[in-house]
């Protein structure tokens, strides 16, 4: 007994990849293919007419930047925007203007200020982004800095290690607190925090943030921050740079090194991620 | 004679090499010429602008690590395709992705002929999305794309036969799907459920 083709068989046998033997002799079998036949014109039809979603404005920036993120370089990080976000504009705006003058003041407790700068520059209070001192090391697995976004966006980040210093207000949250906790581990932690601290001081004060923020972002656009954490990536001395994107629901996050904002600066890392709910 | 697609292809080589040899500037200048096609491959496939952005900088990233690896036994645009598709394939994977694309205004001059196209067009692309991934696949290379059978063969590593065959199979579902067949049923023995289960195993087991 020979079962009738089902909708695969006659397709196949359409592209020529399934003998026509029982067709010939089956006329429900070549009624069927025939109907599919003649449908497969429409078919193309349809699917001539389907639109393509333009490629987003801000792609080739985007891929720019996850580039120079492989390699290492830094040269206009900041993935441009189409068009400014109703939101953070006036912010940007606002940190364009600071930026060029070389002076933020983020809520006017995070920073130091910068001795060299004088005191002469005009500083403007904007909104504080998060900002912690993790000590945590951060690898291009990406892993550890995607589950460390939600703590680092809300200012608790998991987990940090002793300053050294304490020159800077941290959100530390859940860091170990066990009296005389000096295990071997521990003090690892706190060495490399210490140095991690060193190596980013000048990223603490303003006028060192803000020349990296100006590194991060196009000319005409300077965003300001919504987290950073003080940390490292991969065994190197790195700050966490969380800036928005036009997407409410996205963030771009960069992994900078120490000399970002000088010459030599480096990108270490980026990623765009789901900014969490 | 040098046809000008001749060029193409020798520019994209002469790139790729470039960036081999530490030209800092080659890469991007290949991804520049390819980020279109690339992402209506990523687009099409993931059904999700924001997801196919993402897969298109994966792709960029396997790319610029993979292509020292890059041996020229096909064409560079061809790789690319490959390296987008498989980041597609990852994040479908990883996430279980089969969102709806949203569409593109379309300026037209009768609001019910936007509306209506646009009806069509989203039907059109959920029957697409419904369909099977490799199905899917297949079409938006060949159908959608504009790729020859052995093109996208290379691209997806399979016989040209089962490209051809996926075509075959993916068009007559959107055909069941989008209601262009007279007769559905096919005299009770074209039907979806039977069209889904078994044809796929023979398909794997005949191609592959």
């Amino acid at each position: 007994m020979s079962e009738h083709l089902d909708l695969d068989g006659l397709a196949d046998v359409l592209a020529g990849e399934r003998p026509a033997d029982h067709v010939r002799d089956c006329p429900q079998c070549r009624a069927a293919l025939t109907d599919l036949e003649a449908a497969m014109p429409q078919v193309a039809v349809a699917l001539s007419a389907l639109p393509l979603p333009p490629v987003p404005d801000d792609l080739e920036a985007r891929l720019d930047a996850a580039l120079a993120a492989e390699r290492g370089t830094v040269t206009q990080l900041r993935p441009r925007q189409s068009s400014p976000q109703r939101g953070w504009q006036p912010l940007a705006t606002a940190g364009a203007a600071v930026a060029a003058a070389g002076a933020i003041v983020f809520g006017g407790t995070l920073l130091e200020r910068d001795d060299r700068s004088g005191g002469t520059t005009a500083t403007t209070v904007v909104a504080a982004p998060m900002r912690s001192v993790t000590g945590l090391d951060y690898d291009r697995e990406g892993m550890l800095l995607k589950t460390q976004l939600p703590a680092l966006l809300n200012g608790v980040a998991a987990e940090a290690a002793p300053l050294a210093g304490g020159d800077v207000a941290d959100n530390r949250a859940g860091a170990p607190s066990a009296p005389g906790g000096t295990g071997t581990v521990q003090e690892q932690k706190a060495e490399r925090s210490a140095a991690n601290s060193q190596a980013l001081a000048r990223l603490r004060t303003e006028a060192g943030l803000a020349s990296c923020l100006a590194a991060l972002t196009p000319p005409d656009q300077v965003l300001l921050p919504i987290a950073l954490d003080y940390a490292s990536f991969e065994g190197e001395p790195a700050l966490v740079v969380v800036l928005p994107t036009g997407k409410p629901d996205k963030v771009d996050v960069f992994v900078v090194g120490a000399r970002c904002g000088q010459a030599d600066e480096k990108l270490l890392y980026y990623v765009r991620l789901n900014k969490p709910g | 004679m040098t046809s000008p697609g001749d060029d193409e292809l020798a520019d994209d080589r002469a790139l790729l090499a470039a960036h081999v040899a530490g030209d800092p500037q080659a890469f991007n200048q290949l991804v520049r010429r390819h980020r279109g096609r690339m992402w209506a491959v990523a687009v099409r496939t993931l059904g999700d602008a924001e997801e196919a952005s993402d897969a298109v900088q994966d792709a960029c990233l396997s790319a610029f690590r993979a292509a020292g690896s890059f041996r020229g036994d096909s064409q560079v645009s061809t790789w690319l395709h490959r390296i987008v598709v498989n980041a597609c394939l990852d994040r479908m994977r990883r996430r279980s992705v089969r969102p709806t694309v949203p569409l593109p205004e379309q300026p037209m001059a009768d609001p019910r002929d936007v509306l209506a196209e646009r009806e069509v067009a989203l039907e059109v692309q959920a029957a697409l999305l419904a369909l099977p991934e490799e199905q899917r696949l297949a079409i938006i290379l060949v159908d959608l794309q504009g790729m020859s059978v052995d093109e996208a063969a290379q691209v997806l590593s399979i016989p040209g036969g089962t490209v051809k065959s996926r075509c075959f199979r993916g068009r007559a579902r959107l055909a069941l799907a989008l209601g262009h067949l007279r007769n559905p049923d096919g005299g009770g023995h074209v039907t979806p459920g039977r069209a889904v289960s078994a044809p796929e195993q023979r398909e794997g087991g005949r191609h592959e």
